[in-house]
């Protein structure tokens, strides 16, 4: 998988494109765009979990990452916002950008269960290694890129 | 028409009382758990760590992630802790490694703790920290702006922008 600023950028820069023509890819929402696209990687808790009680909770936390897991998992955490609906659709685009960058990984066993519990077919595309950091340097350069034209498109909007 | 009418009132029903649809989602949530942990095994291309260190099916192809604790001519130690046990495996591989590296390693079971190598992919100690420095480093990004867009309603336990 690549890295959570990678997965974090380029939910931020999709919203931020998307913005310039909906008004509904607002800040706000893309916030939440942003932490859909975590959302699948809240199986590294296991990590922790393992580090304080010994217990490897990995096979049991691990549905998380899968598109049908995540859904749920973001249908659970909508359920704390008043805007429920708004969040949840923010949060499914952010875990579908997830999906999309971990599918263009190369894995060196197997790859993405994206359609459990329907398939166990593993899925990747295989064009990124997932120790290559150059793909978090690519990302940063776009989302420079998109920031300086946000900007731009703004002051012009409001001269 | 009834029995149509009844069913989308349930719904609307589980949609509107927060608490009811939430159990309901955590239960598929831990059904879907339970089945992956129950059936997973059955389904991974080559047997990984949890599988071989209870079967060790030598001669199998088998996959694995872990730590280098000794570098030696031809090969290395490969530090793996897996459900609460820990095995150290040797690994024939020219692969230039060092102790600390993190290591994914595919390849024969040659032996009960002896891996020839097909494939390793190397993730070296400071990108492994470089790649938790990222990484924090967004969860912060995205708490700040978080906290900045969006607070928490105590009276009604739910979260509203701030506009």
């Amino acid at each position: 998988m690549p890295d959570w600023l990678t997965h974090v950028l380029v939910a931020w820069s999709l919203c931020t494109v998307l913005g310039f023509r909906y008004k509904e890819f607002n800040s706000e929402n893309t916030v939440i765009a942003m932490l859909g696209a975590l959302l699948p990687d809240a199986v590294k808790i296991a990590i922790p979990i393992q580090f304080l009680s010994g217990h490897d909770p990995s096979t049991m936390v691990a549905t998380i990452h899968t598109p049908l897991g995540s859904l749920i998992l973001g249908a659970i955490l909508s359920l704390l916002f008043k805007d429920k609906k708004t969040v949840f659709l923010f949060l499914l685009l952010g875990i579908l950008t997830h999906f999309a960058l971990d599918l263009l990984m190369s894995y060196y066993s197997g790859g993405t269960y994206l359609l459990y519990p329907f398939s166990w077919n593993q899925w990747q595309i295989g064009l990124i290694s997932t120790v290559d950091y150059k793909i978090s340097l690519l990302t940063v350069i776009i989302s420079i890129y998109v920031y300086l034209v946000a900007r731009i498109k703004n002051s012009i909007d409001n001269s | 028409m009834g029995v149509k009418k009844t069913v989308f009132k349930t719904f609307k029903f589980i949609l509107k009382n927060r608490l009811l649809f939430f159990l309901i989602l955590l239960i598929l949530l831990g059904a879907l758990s339970y089945y992956y942990s129950e059936n997973y095994y059955l389904h991974e291309e080559d047997p990984s760590s949890e599988n071989f260190l209870l079967n060790y099916p030598d001669g199998h192809v088998v996959s694995l992630e872990g730590w280098v604790v000794d570098v030696y001519p031809g090969g290395f130690k490969l530090y793996i802790y897996h459900h609460g046990k820990d095995t150290i495996f040797d690994v024939r591989s020219n692969t230039n490694v060092s102790v600390g590296d993190n290591v994914f390693v595919k390849g024969n079971l040659d032996d009960e703790k002896i891996i020839t190598a097909k494939k390793v992919v190397l993730k070296q100690y400071w990108m492994y920290i470089f790649l938790l420095a990222r990484s924090a480093l967004a969860i912060l990004i995205v708490i700040i702006l978080l906290l900045r867009y969006w607070k928490f309603h105590l009276e009604n336990w739910e979260i509203v922008r701030r506009k």
